[in-house]
């Protein structure tokens, strides 16, 4: 079939093609594929509780993960097809996601839903959590008033009239006692495309209803923020003042518009730009840039033992982050005034930097998050504490329970994870399946391994070139070698202890020698790198009551890793802490 | 960044080369016993795996400060938004339930005000057409009444979308 060029997909069109990701010690060591499409990359990772789930990733950021950081060689095979087809694509991979994210917040509503409604048979007092509220402190003196609050209640009050916050509390506590109890219809989702309806319907309105009078409650008495919930980015460049004015006053707006608006989950947005507002004022008044904290609640945290060896690495990351800091604001000066994904991308950005920066001050944890997120704090409210009794409700616990239970088991069904049957390569040619059709990608049945899948595309697509992306290393030593005595490159740069390039981590495991970059000498490496591991594992006996065998272990996994280099084959090639992303 | 872009034919040997190597390699026994027991096509984020370390405090920093500007932020959402509509098409939904579905899709670009924006609404256009309506139908989809109704400048950018 001949078709005109400009139907192709190409570097011309967008970029499509399937990308095999080098191993590396860690996650996915036996490799790892994913689909370029555009300026994303679509993947699937084992997360969460073990399920095998689709990631969209934006592609610099993919690289820079797996490319920079995990010190990967990536090989990216750009494979031509009609646009058209790149498009159904696109939207086929588009709708996985979205039925998968509905899937597993179904699960989730139904995993409270049967708590819930386990919590109101037992005759317990229910609190249920109410997300932004912990943004504010609740619990504190009734003469503490936010000035910010107080100016905007008396705004809304005049524009919308004097009754109307009592109006909206007297609708949520009505809401609050007429919510139905009774079980919903419950859809199984049967395929991965298909969009099944939001389920745990009556523990959503009872949240929704709860949230709304505590938000009212929160206007009405102009609770301050919590102190902790404020992070400072710096000081605020003069010439971006008036945009951060000017999102302030759109704050005020959007928040008079989402109080006359329809929306049963409103209240959590305005939680969220109540405590906005009140942080830009507070920020403005002070000539700092005070934001929310963005960290989830409970998030993960790096100890200061487990970083205290790459403190340069950080220092370096945090001087980074202030330069965008600063380089945002100058960005944004430009704008009458910054929409809320801007000013979300700042408060992310302030949350990293003062994080960092206190951590290293105070030789403290850091926590940690991948990717943005909005500002939440939750509180568990009390539905006593309103006055509200969900007593002798009719209530359909063993219903919702073995509705649980079913959709629990399709959800196994549908995003189980097996090594050899479903994992990342044979899901992504199997999704690609399903969307153009059997015969027009290798089957996914036999394609388990990821290298071997990469082979067959290259070999039965239509591939215009492969693009290598040598791993962060080797791309260093490559400039290292144009601009320096070769030898004396190799000679500092072969092994973990003189390497300026390479920096020694605990994630990496014991090794000596690289063994990525040779090929005939492979197997004598690995022999060091065995004998090297080896001498850690018994160093690491007698340090054991010292380091809870953490040197034992390293030396182990230090071993397994160097066995495969006795038979040619690379794995480990370091990682790094940190790397400038482009 | 990148070498060796050239077309995958014969002349492109250095990737040939490697590949064929690992091609070989691949299949001996010790690879398959390691990638049986170690794979696993995990990269840690905060919640699953090997975080604690520095290398995860570089990944956590750069992922939500760096490369997810907020030009590509909306663009996901849109794309996001016209594939939700799309797939609702002539559905009965309620509203309570589309406004639920548009909230955590926008939760996830981290937007919280979705109803505030332009853009949502030339999206829904966007997956309207997308799903096949006539434009008569739009304003009688019961799961859009409520918001078309409060703010007659709503219908007008849906429109704009259903257009493009």
């Amino acid at each position: 079939m001949l078709l005109p060029v400009s139907a192709l997909a190409g570097e011309e069109a967008t970029p499509f093609g399937l990308v095999y990701i080098g191993s590396n010690t860690g996650g996915a060591s036996g490799g790892h594929c994913a689909l370029r499409l555009g300026d994303v990359a679509f993947h699937f990772q084992v997360g969460e509780q073990g399920f095998l789930k689709l990631v969209r990733q934006p592609w610099q950021e993919f690289l820079h993960c797996y490319n920079d950081i995990e010190n990967r060689p990536i090989y990216l095979a750009k494979t031509r097809l009609p646009s058209g087809q790149v498009a159904r694509i696109e939207t086929h991979f588009l709708k996985l996601l979205l039925a998968q994210n509905r899937n597993f917040e179904n699960l989730s509503a139904l995993e409270n839903e049967v708590r819930l409604l386990e919590g109101i048979e037992q005759g317990s007092d229910l609190a249920l959590p109410v997300h932004r509220l912990g943004l504010f402190a609740w619990e504190a003196e009734p003469h503490e008033c936010d000035e910010t609050l107080l100016r905007l209640k008396k705004r809304v009050l005049d524009a919308l009239g004097k009754d109307f916050l009592q109006h909206i509390k007297t609708k949520a506590l009505l809401a609050l006692q007429d919510v139905d109890s009774r079980a919903e219809t419950l859809e199984i989702p049967r395929s991965k495309t298909q969009l099944v309806p939001s389920l745990g319907v009556f523990f959503k309105r009872l949240q929704e209803s709860l949230s709304l009078w505590a938000m009212v409650r929160v206007l009405d008495l102009s609770i301050p923020l919590r102190d902790e919930v404020l992070v400072d980015g710096g000081e605020i460049l003069p010439s971006f003042r008036a945009s951060l004015e000017g999102f302030a006053r759109e704050l005020e707006n959007s928040i008079l518009a989402l109080l006359s608006s329809k929306r049963p989950d409103k209240a959590e947005a305005l939680l969220l730009q109540m405590a906005r507002l009140s942080a830009i004022r507070k920020g403005l008044s002070s000539g700092r840039l005070l934001m929310l904290d963005t960290f989830p609640q409970g998030c993960q945290s790096v100890s200061y033992p487990k970083y205290r060896d790459d403190i340069e690495a950080l220092n370096n990351l945090l001087k980074l982050l202030g330069k965008r800091l600063n380089e945002a604001q100058r960005r944004y000066s430009h704008h009458k005034s910054i929409h809320e994904p801007e000013f979300n991308y700042l408060e992310n950005l302030a949350t990293r930097f003062w994080e960092l920066k206190q951590a290293l001050s105070k030789k403290g944890p850091v926590r940690i998050w991948n990717g943005n997120t909005l500002p939440d704090r939750t509180l568990a409210v009390s539905l006593l504490s309103v006055g509200i009794s969900v007593k002798g409700r009719p209530l359909g616990v063993k219903e919702a329970r073995d509705g649980l239970k079913r959709y629990e088991r399709s959800i196994k069904r549908l995003y189980g994870y097996d090594i050899l049957n479903k994992n990342c390569v044979t899901e992504l040619f199997s999704a690609l399946e399903s969307c153009l059709g059997p015969g027009r990608f290798p089957k996914s049945t036999t394609v388990g391994i990821p290298f071997l899948g990469f082979k067959k595309w290259i070999s039965q697509m239509d591939v215009s070139k492969v693009e290598f992306y040598p791993s962060y290393r080797l791309r260093r030593l490559d400039e290292m070698y144009r601009g320096q005595n070769p030898l004396v490159v190799y000679l500092r740069e072969f092994n973990t202890i003189t390497s300026s390039i390479y920096h020694r981590n605990t994630v990496d495991t014991s090794f000596l020698l690289f063994s990525d970059d040779v090929l005939i000498p492979r197997p004598i490496y690995g022999c060091i790198n065995v004998i090297y591991a080896g001498l850690n594992m018994a160093i690491g006996v007698l340090e054991a009551p010292f380091d809870k065998g953490a040197r034992f272990s390293q030396g182990g996994w230090g071993l397994v890793y160097s066995i495969p280099e006795l038979f040619m084959v690379n794995i480990r090639k370091g990682t790094f802490a940190w790397v400038p992303p482009n | 960044m990148v070498s060796g872009i050239e077309p995958f034919n014969e002349a492109n040997k250095e990737v040939r080369v490697k590949l064929h190597v690992k091609s070989v390699c691949s299949w001996l026994v010790f690879f398959g016993l390691l990638g049986l027991f170690l794979a696993g096509c995990s990269i840690s984020n905060s919640v699953s795996s090997s975080s604690d370390s520095s290398r995860s405090i570089s990944r956590s920093s750069t992922s939500g400060s760096g490369s997810q500007v907020p030009e590509e932020t909306k663009e996901a959402y849109v794309k996001d938004v016209i594939t939700y509509v799309s797939a609702l098409g002539r559905s009965d939904i309620g509203a309570d339930d589309f406004m639920r579905g548009m909230s955590s899709i926008a939760q996830r670009h981290s937007i919280s005000d979705w109803e505030g924006y332009r853009f949502t609404y030339v999206a829904i256009g966007r997956g309207l057409r997308q799903a096949g309506l006539a434009w008569d139908e739009v304003a009688t989809l019961p799961y859009l009444k409520p918001l078309i109704q409060a703010d007659s400048s709503r219908l007008k950018y849906i429109k704009e979308g259903f257009d493009k």
